[in-house]
Parts: structure tokens; sequence; C-alpha cells
């Protein structure tokens, strides 16, 4: 359909548009110190023709590999291009079978565990859903609805891979943001979830999974705020979160926008230290703002302004996108003039600094993504024909994020991994497995595991400390012998088996805890039948006779060993 | 063991042999007068005695036991002497588990008729007659297994030869096969259920005669 063009690689030295903001607020100052140009790569994915490309998505699998989708030229087809680590862009391909767009504006991409990158664009009677895996695509799919599609819709993953949609439904007069999940197995995604309240003129969510597998949710409401008339325009930006199964997280929505004044099209993002921040654009002050949410204290930050300005002309096409990379915050944002920036957020000062100029264009839309050194940026031009570039920022390497898994044993055993300190990935799900000693076998884990299963699997949602508590096992007897006697005189006998053991090594190594020898016997025509005790001796003896037999008499004998806390040990 | 009445029944027949025998004797022929030779002989013997009964010999442990005992005889006619004796035999051993102490005691009477032949200094008899047996087991420190106790009746043959030292003493060698068989209505241990209490004895006896 078009042909891949490869225009530019520009480093961050040819990048004459990139430039280091030491501060917010303006241009940073030529000093020597403070100035570093960011490696920064860019190319154009899409080939100068008279067509129009926009609206894309990007994002970067766990190997490097980028897959960046964006609209056709015919306008109702989305296309997507794909590049290998170290390889080269392809040509825009059309994603297979696909509904026919009413309306595009934004993509989305994330991936999974395994790699797979999930798409989202938009249209105008939904989200259209499909996944990118070793160049095959699924079929595109769409959430159902339960009323009319509206503004944005946003995508998010959770560490088992279940994807969430996040979009807004019109029912009625009612407008309220919904949920649609799709469960890692799952072919088609749930009935939607209604996590807002009716007539709230709730639209424009953005969703961002924490750690916990918690979802955030920023979205903009019409709601007037308490105490201003209901019928003046308030568009507020509300906070919110919801537990890994969907369900409200309890806390009230925090208002996070300023109040009062008009926000629009909230971006949010959790850092790796699950703090989240809210991206917003607010006619009002006429700037993007943020504001830093630590759910660990409940503390709701101040306003803090981007100062790059909106562009205000046309009405709304100020989008920005927000993404959080370790413990930083950047963001993609258009300036007054629609030049797209990439911009850090420094928590010492709550403000926010450009990192470089992504594009010295004017820009319609973007994407942002957190590679694993690049903050990925895609977006499509805004004069006409329009085209699709994709640009890397080098920041620091991806921090993996990690968690610790304590191992301890008691004695009478160990654990495989052995006991220890261990470092995983974070939600690395960790198998272990009590191996007891002779003798011992597994009571319980204890710590953060619980059970007496023998193997058990490990979540490292937290730091964890596991123990596996041994206990002793009370053994049988050794050298357990039964033999046959007779007591005679001359003129009488009667028969009698004698039977004889020796202590277990075992037992003695503990200590005294053997209470008791328990002999059972039965028939020995009838193994069937259970073992009828016979008798219980001290610990101190090693003999019994079961004296006073019938001459046809015929047992088989068995003996346990009776712990000093009531366990008794098999049968020998 | 037999019962009470095979018992009595045996002792009846005893005595009425220890009465009627002398009596039976005086029809035998005497080669010797009767005024040189002296009427009572009371002799103090020691013997070897080889039980027949397996069981008592494996349990106890003693294929034959030496055993004093005493005997008496008078001369009724023609050489022929009514005898008596009596000895006893007694053997322990442990019980085979644990160990109590099996005391066994069998009092052996036996009366018969003997039939001597002076030659000189010798005087070779035979003799025939009966036993009565009366043994018993008891075992000490248990009640848990029980003793017996019972009395047979048999019949023996002897011969041998006194030997005349002095007018008043005598010495005697003597063998006596004895056959004295008992039924037992409780099986032994070994599932036997006779006692085969005679066997053969041989012994050496000094004998005062008057």
């Amino acid at each position: 359909m078009k042909k891949a063009v490869l225009l530019m690689a520009i480093t961050a030295a040819a990048a004459a548009g990139a430039a280091i903001f030491a501060s917010s607020g303006g241009p940073a100052a030529a000093s020597p110190q403070a100035v570093q140009a960011p490696v920064m790569e860019t190319w154009r994915i899409t080939a100068p023709s008279d067509e129009n490309y926009r609206y894309p998505g990007v994002a970067e699998d766990s190997k490097g590999n980028r897959l960046v989708i964006f609209r056709g030229p015919e306008g109702t087809l989305y296309d997507y291009s794909y590049c290998p680590k170290g390889g080269t862009w392809s040509s825009p391909k059309s994603i297979g079978t696909q509904p026919a767009l009413i309306r595009a504006l934004y993509a989305n991409i994330r991936v999974d565990s395994t790699d797979r990158f999930h798409c989202e664009w938009e249209d105008g009677n939904g989200a259209v859903y499909a996944t990118f895996k070793d160049g095959v695509w699924t079929t595109p799919i769409k959430p159902s609805l339960l009323g009319r599609y509206d503004f944005t819709s946003s995508i998010a993953l959770r560490s088992n891979d279940e994807v969430v949609t996040a979009d807004c439904e019109i029912i009625g007069l009612g407008k309220d943001v919904y949920f649609h999940v799709k469960g890692k197995n799952d072919a088609a995604f749930g009935a939607p979830i209604k996590v807002t309240n009716d007539a709230e003129g709730s639209t424009q969510p953005s969703i961002a999974v924490d750690s916990n597998d918690n979802l955030w949710l920023a979205w903009k409401s019409d709601y007037p705020l308490p105490g201003r008339p209901a019928t003046e325009d308030n568009l507020v930006i509300y906070l919110s979160w919801f537990k890994p199964n969907n369900e409200p997280g309890g806390d009230p929505w925090i208002v996070v926008s300023p109040n009062p004044g008009w926000s629009f099209l909230p971006q949010v993002a959790v850092n790796s230290e699950d703090k989240v921040m809210t991206l917003m654009s607010c006619s009002t002050y006429a700037q993007y703002l943020s504001r830093l949410y630590d759910p660990a204290t409940k503390t709701l930050g101040s306003l803090s302004l981007l100062r790059v300005g909106l562009p205000m002309n046309p009405w709304h096409r100020f989008f920005s996108r927000l993404a959080s990379h370790n413990k930083d915050f950047y963001a993609a944002v258009l300036t007054v003039d629609r030049i797209l920036k990439l911009m850090k957020y420094d928590p010492a000062t709550n403000e926010w600094a450009a990192v470089a100029t992504i594009s010295d264009k004017a820009v319609e839309i973007m994407d942002l993504y957190s590679g694993y050194d690049r903050m990925i940026v895609a977006y499509s031009t805004w004069d006409e024909p329009t085209a699709v570039y994709v640009t890397a920022v080098e920041v620091e390497p991806r921090i993996p994020l990690t968690q610790q898994l304590t191992l301890q044993a008691t004695p009478g055993g160990t654990t495989i991994p052995a006991p220890g300190t261990y470092t995983h990935p974070r939600r690395a799900v960790v198998n272990i497995t009590a191996v007891p000693d002779l003798a011992y076998k597994l009571a319980s884990w204890s710590g953060d595991a619980s059970g007496t299963a023998t193997s058990i699997a490990v979540t490292l949602d937290a730091d964890k400390t596991v123990k596996a508590n041994f206990q002793f096992v009370i053994q049988p007897p050794l050298n357990f012998q039964v033999q046959n006697k007779v007591e005679r005189g001359l003129f009488n006998a009667f028969y009698l088996n004698l039977l004889t053991w020796e202590a277990n090594i075992l037992n003695t190594q503990q200590g005294d805890v053997v209470a008791a020898y328990r002999i059972y016997r039965k028939p020995r025509t009838d193994p069937a039948a259970p073992w009828t005790r016979l008798a219980e001796v001290t610990p101190a003896i090693f003999s019994y006779v079961d004296s006073k037999l019938l001459k046809t008499a015929d047992y088989v004998y068995t003996i346990t060993t009776v712990h000093k806390n009531g366990d008794e040990s098999a049968y020998y | 063991m037999k019962t009470p009445a095979s018992t009595i029944v045996r002792s009846c027949l005893l005595a009425a042999l220890l009465a009627f025998g002398p009596s039976l004797a005086v029809a035998a022929p005497s080669p010797q007068s009767q005024d040189e030779q002296p009427r009572f002989r009371i002799g103090l013997f020691w013997e070897g005695f080889r039980i027949n009964d397996k069981n008592i010999s494996d349990f106890y442990g003693h294929v034959q036991k030496n055993l004093p005992g005493i005997e008496a005889s008078v001369h009724t006619v023609h050489n022929l002497d009514a005898w008596a004796a009596y000895r006893a035999y007694t053997d322990e051993a442990k019980t085979t588990f644990y160990g109590f102490t099996s005391a066994f005691r069998m009092d052996m009477f036996s009366l018969g008729m003997i039939y001597r032949y002076p030659v000189s200094l010798f005087e070779p008899f035979i003799g025939v007659g009966f036993d009565f047996y009366a043994y018993s087991e008891k075992i000490e420190g248990t009640n848990d297994l029980a003793g017996a106790n019972g009395s047979a009746l048999g019949f023996h043959g002897q011969l041998g030869s006194y030997i005349n030292i002095v007018k008043f003493l005598a010495a005697k060698l003597y063998f006596r096969l004895s056959v004295v068989n008992e039924g037992l209505d409780n099986p032994l241990p070994d599932d036997a259920t006779r006692l085969n209490l005679g066997g053969k004895e041989f012994g050496f006896s000094l004998v005062a005669r008057f």
C-alpha cells in the first residue's frame, strides 16, 4: 500500500530542535554542565505522499521490537509498521480484517508478559481491539457496548495479562465510564462494567495499573462541584482506583483538577513507587497541569503547570500523553504552537522540564511509550498531507521491578530453592518445594505462605518471607522380630510369641520423645482385618510376650512408637 | 494321667497280689532246707534307671538317673522269696521359656517273687512282679503352667545274683526290666498320649540277711 521509507535517523547531536530545559518554564541556559543533548532517533514511518496518515500508537516489547499503528490514508482502516530490534521499519500494512472506522483519534498499545502487543484504536462507535505477535494479528474485535460510544478509550494490562479497556458510553442523558475486561485466555471482552454514576457526564477515561494490580482511573466529569450551581459549567478531573477484581477501591473520588475550572483529557500513570500522576489540559489556565497522588499516604500534591501553553486552536486539540519510566514520569505535550515536546517531572520541585523537542513541525496527536532505555513517541503531523513519525529518546534503562523473597526453614529440612534471600522480578511466580529430612515432615508454611502442601507457588507482588516449618515424625522402632516360643513343663504347655525390637536412632536423636511402644496384631489368615492393639509398653522395654496362645494361634504383629505429644508413628 | 477311679482299681489289684502272692509261692520246689538260709533280707541299693519315656528323658535331660532305694524280701518256701522295693525317681528342669522349675517325682513301688538258686557264694535269682508308680510334676513359682500327677501300674522281670559275703551280709547285682505304661487323657505338648514309665534298672545292693 505504501512504501516504507526511513527518512531520518537523527541523533541528538543532529537534532536541532532538541533542547534541554534545566528547569521548568523555559529553555535551559547554555551551561556546559546542564546541557546534555539526549540521544534521539527519528523515523518517518509513512512515505511522503498526498495521503494522510494519522493517529498513531506505539509500543516496544521486552526484546526491543517496536510496533506502531496508525490510521491509513483511506480513513477507515488501521495500518501498522513493525521494527524488529536492530532492524528497519516495515512498510505500512493493513491490520487484517477490521471494521471500517467511523472516526479515529486515539491509538494505544500495551505489551503483555509474553511480548504480545495489545492494540486498541478508537472508532466512532467503540474502540477496536486486536493483538499482534510474531507478525500475526488476531482478528480485531470490539467490546460490546451498553450505550452509545463517546470520546476516547484507554487500555491497561494487569500482571496476569488481563486486559482492561475503559471508554465512555452514553445512555439517555447519562454519560459514564465503563470498563471492558478480557481475561488472558478469553476470546472476547466481558459485559461492560459501569464505574461512574449516571448523569455525572463522566468521559475521557485514562487507566493505569499499579504494582498491586489495582487500576487507577482518571476521567473528566461535567458534574457540578459541591456548592456550585448545577447549571454552571465545571469540568473537573477525578481520580479513583479499583481493586484487581475491578470493584471500587472504596476511597472517595479525588478531584485532581483546578476547582473551579475547565479541565480535559486526563492521562494517568503509575510509577515504580506506585505513585500516581495525573496530567490534564486546563483551558482555564491555558496550560497542561499535573498532580501527583501518593496512595500510601493518601497525599495529593499541589498542581504543577507544564508551562508550554495549550494549542487552543482549534478547540480541544490539545492532547497530551503521560508515561512512567522507573520512578520518573514523562509527558509528551504540544506547545501552544503545536510543537511536540517530551517533558520529565521533577518530584523535588514539582516542576516539569523539557527533555527534548520531538518535532519542530506542528503535530496533531501523539502516543508515548516507555521502552527499555528509550521514551518512544509516535506522532502524526498537523499539516496535510499528514505523516507518521516515531522518535526514540534515550533515557536511563528501565530498572526491573524486583521483589525479594526470603526463604527460611526450621531444622529438619530444607527448601528448593535453598533458604536464603532471592531477588525476582516483581510479580514473578516462584515455586517453592519443601524437602524434609529423613524422619521429618512439613508441618506448615508460615510467613507469607500457608498450608501444608509440599510445593507452593508464591507470587511476588511484595517482598515476602516464606518459612517452611518442619516437624519431627516419630519413627517406628527398628528390627522388630517375632519368635514363636513355647512354655512347657513335662505335662502342660502354652504357646507364646516373643516380640523384640530396638529403639530407632532417629527417635533417640530427638532426646526423650518416646512415650511408649504400641503393639498390634491380627490373624494371619485375615490380612484385611484391622490391627488390634495388643499392648502398650514403656519406652525402656524392648520386648513383649504375647502369651498363653493356643497351639493353633497364628498372628502377625506390628509395632508403632508413640511420641510424647501423642503422635503415633507409622506401622513397622 | 489316669482318673482317680483307675488308680483305685490298680491299687486294689496290687493289694490282692501282696496278699496272695506268698501263698502261691509255697507250692514252688525248694532245693535248700528252711533252716539253712536266713528268712529276711533287707537291702539298700543303688541303681541306674534308664527310663523309657522319651518325653521325660528329653524334657529333664537325663537318659539315666541313679536312684537309691530300699528293698526287702522274706523267704517263703523252696528258695522263693517275696520281694518288695521302693525307690524314688526325681528330676528337675526349667520350663522352656520362663525358666520356672519343674520338679518331677515318681515313687516306684515294686512287689514280686524271686527264686534263688544257691551255688556256694553265689545265689543267682530271677523274679517277676508288679510295679506301682505314683508320679507328679510341680511347677514352682507360677500358676500359669499347671503340673500334673497320677499313677501307673505295670510289671517287671528281674535277674541277678546274691553274693554272700558273710553269714549276715550279702551283695547283690541285678538287672530289672519294667513295663509301666500310662494312658493320658490330655496329650503331652508333643501330642504323646501315653507315658512309658518303665525302663531298665541295673544296680548293686548291700543286703543284710537274718
